[in-house]
């Protein structure tokens, strides 16, 4: 946990939070140089490295905790406004599936594009080009909102009094993308295998027998990738809200802006592809066990039958010399 | 429809701003998907279509987007009677019902001849029914006391996603006419106003026209009248039955509402940023809707809004010159949104007035071989097409003229 005002941060303690989704919030880089200047963040601005956990830290590790979608969003750093004339180091995106760097920027007058324009400029100079991911930041404008995002960044500006209600609706709507992006590099993350198994989607034999167990792990896991992008679809066909809500019309609009629907459909298709083989190296696994079974047992009894055949023609050889 | 300001190659819509698209409606309802032949035509054509919206009422200064802006504004107990509004509308229309109203499928949603005015006294007051009547004007085009429930109804739930959504024509919607036009075999005889329609020998008709200046007159086996419901007094009818039947058609349809556009030329969209969607519902001029039209167009730099006025408010302005009336509108415009003034180019007013219906269909519904035919045991072969006998619609045009053009294929065949 770590709250700035003036005094400067020591970057080597960095905030570590471990729960049952392995989140570990990372040190932020030094970006100060590309930042807006000081002087130009408003009054009240907040910088806050929020992770979001199903089991959350101690209370002593946290600066804050709410709920958000379904789990304990948690504060786990936070700077505020008089830090940056301090050159404290400001949050960087983090590629970590349930962690954001956070900027809430207080501001009453709705000429804001400036700032926006600034921000966004300096949230694109951040290394983050992930394959698939926006090459710049999405802007989402509403009345009275401005939204800046990206993969594990995120800046609000808004009225003060609405910055909670942007942040949480902002940080509900980023958490179920931030669901899809994993499940689709888990996906991306499987082809080798799927390729090297595929052979035995065909063919299966005694060699491949030792790897049966491999096999069953990473139909396994296909499975339950199945089963995430299950519950997650839900979060992604949500029919529109009317009268809207200010969180409902933030949904909406990232999920539009993300391509949320169509990127379900395009994993869900490649799932099916992953699905199928190792479905048939299932098939193909269970006949070969089920038919070496059977072969054994048919050798066994072909065993007593000879048993019993030999015990016959020795009891005939020798009552007939008898 | 898609005219051109004089200050700059920009155009804009001076009539019909968007298209509705039922291709959602009914879905998940277990009654499957709408069909929707209007954007099927439109998709056929060739035409780019690009998605509308807006959610937004601006009352005062206070720009109500959403219910979390409402409460802010007025109170959690505004925000709760809202939503208990729209839940009472939806369990009164489903979206399945929705799409099948002004066709033969309809169910009745109050009883014929109880206006919107004494539904909404009913359900809903104080502030929150300001913001239902703001948001619903401009798409009623008269006042809840001169309209019905189901119109009422259905021009409040239109604005839900899951009933409807909007669409417009990339370009401009009067391409829609030129690529119908380039389409279609026939011979097309434009500028040439029909006067006169009488009964001829052996069940034909004889239509009297003035093309420039000079009378013409033709015969014909079917004649369909598919003009607006105001234009049909500009038509005579020949022979005292038909001219009987006529009368009584326009009366049991003539329940006018009207429109008034006002669309103005800036150098620059200066309220881009804050004003974010298609359009939003203003409560000046007695609550209209004021179209981004240049969201809609790829000209960069310049900025064109319009506002639509609707009912009696657009009635009583059709009097108004034009100067003053676009005067008015860029004083109407929120503070928040910018120096209107400082950016004006040029104006122009449109007016539409009775040319669209408060009771689209009629008070008590007919059958729809009724409602195309003004007199079926004589003049069989003389059908009306028009969107009064639906939904007041560009979609219950088309499928007014599809039951009549289905009707007279069948004749001839």
């Amino acid at each position: 946990m770590r709250i700035y005002s003036n005094q400067r941060p020591d970057p080597t303690s960095a905030p570590q939070v471990t729960s049952d989704l392995e989140v570990v919030a990372r040190v932020s880089s030094d970006r100060l140089d590309e930042a807006p200047a000081p002087g130009v963040w408003p009054q009240g601005t907040e910088f806050l490295r929020i992770a979001l956990v199903t089991d959350p830290p101690a209370s002593a590790d946290c600066l804050d905790r709410f709920e958000v979608a379904g789990r304990k969003a948690v504060v786990m750093e936070q700077f505020r406004d008089c830090a940056l004339a301090e050159n404290v180091p400001l949050p960087a995106p983090v590629m970590d599936d349930r962690n954001w760097a956070v900027i809430k920027v207080p501001h009453e007058s709705h000429d804001n594009q400036d700032l926006i324009l600034q921000l966004q400029a300096w949230s694109d100079t951040f290394v983050c080009h992930e394959p698939g991911g926006p090459v710049r930041s999405i802007l989402l404008t509403m009345q009275g909102a401005s939204i800046l995002y990206r993969p594990g960044w995120i800046a609000v500006v808004a009225d003060a009094d609405r910055l909670p209600t942007v942040t949480r609706a902002i940080l509900e709507a980023a958490y179920f993308e931030s669901e899809l992006c994993c499940i689709e590099s888990s996906i991306d993350g499987l082809w080798n295998n799927v390729q090297a198994d595929a052979a035995a989607a065909f063919e299966f034999g005694r060699r491949q027998l030792s790897r049966r167990g491999e096999l069953a792990e990473r139909f396994q896991s296909v499975f339950m990738l199945r089963m995430r992008l299950a519950r997650l679809a839900p979060h992604v066909h949500v029919p529109h809200v009317f009268p809207p809500t200010l969180a409902s019309q933030i949904a909406e609009r990232l999920r539009e802006r993300t391509r949320m629907v169509d990127r379900l459909e395009l994993a869900s298709n490649k799932l099916v592809a992953q699905e199928q083989v190792y479905e048939m190296c299932s098939h193909r696994v269970n006949e070969y066990v089920l038919t070496r079974r059977g072969h054994l047992l048919e050798w066994g009894i072909i065993a007593i039958l000879l048993a019993q055949s030999a015990l016959w023609i020795y009891e005939l050889i020798a009552s007939s010399s008898r | 429809m898609t005219p051109q300001f004089d200050s700059a190659p920009v155009r804009y819509e001076a009539g019909a701003a968007e298209f509705y698209d039922y291709s959602n409606c009914g879905a998940g309802s277990g009654a499957g998907c709408a069909d929707d032949a209007l954007k099927e035509l439109i998709a056929e054509l060739g035409l780019s279509v690009s998605p509308m919206g807006g959610q937004s009422v601006v009352m005062g200064e206070r720009w109500l987007a959403n219910l979390d802006d409402i409460e802010s504004h007025f109170g959690l107990r505004v925000r709760q009677s809202l939503e208990t509004f729209h839940g009472q509308a939806r369990d009164r229309l489903s979206p399945w019902e929705f799409y099948c109203s002004g066709g033969m499928e309809a169910t009745p949603v109050d009883r014929p001849g109880r206006s919107f005015e004494s539904y909404l006294r009913q359900s809903i007051h104080g502030p929150q029914r300001k913001i239902v009547e703001n948001l619903i004007h401009s798409d009623l085009a008269t006042e809840p006391s001169a309209t019905s429930v189901e119109y009422g109804l259905q021009n409040y739930l239109m604005n839900d996603p899951a009933y409807m959504r909007l669409y417009a024509i990339d370009g401009g919607n009067e391409q829609l006419i030129d690529r119908l036009r380039d389409r279609v075999a026939a011979t097309f005889r434009l500028n040439e106003p029909v006067q006169e329609i009488l009964p001829g020998a052996h069940g034909r008709f004889r239509v009297r026209s003035r093309p420039d200046g000079e009378p013409r007159e033709s015969e014909y086996d079917f004649v369909i009248v598919a003009v607006p419901h105001d234009a049909l007094g500009g038509i005579r009818f020949g022979g005292a039955r038909l001219s009987v039947a006529m009368a009584a058609h326009r009366d049991r349809y003539d329940h006018p509402a009207h429109y008034l556009r006002i669309t103005i030329l800036f150098r620059r969209p200066f309220w881009r940023g804050i004003m974010v969607d298609s359009y939003c519902m203003l409560d000046r001029f007695g609550g209209c809707c004021l179209y981004d039209e240049s969201s809609r167009s790829i000209e960069p730099g310049w900025g064109v809004l319009g506002w639509l006025l609707a009912g009696e408010q657009a009635r009583q302005s059709a009097v108004v010159p034009d100067d003053v009336l676009i005067g008015q509108a860029l004083d109407s415009l929120p503070r928040r949104l910018g120096n209107a003034r400082k950016w004006f180019l040029e104006g122009r007013v449109h007016r539409w007035i009775g040319a669209v219906n408060a009771i689209p269909g009629g008070v008590a519904p007919r059958s729809l071989d009724r409602r195309h035919q003004v007199d079926p045991e004589v003049h069989s072969r003389l059908f009306v097409v028009g969107d009064y006998l639906f939904d007041a619609t560009l979609n219950g045009v088309l499928d007014s003229a599809d039951y009549v053009s289905d009707w007279v294929v069948a004749e001839l065949h």
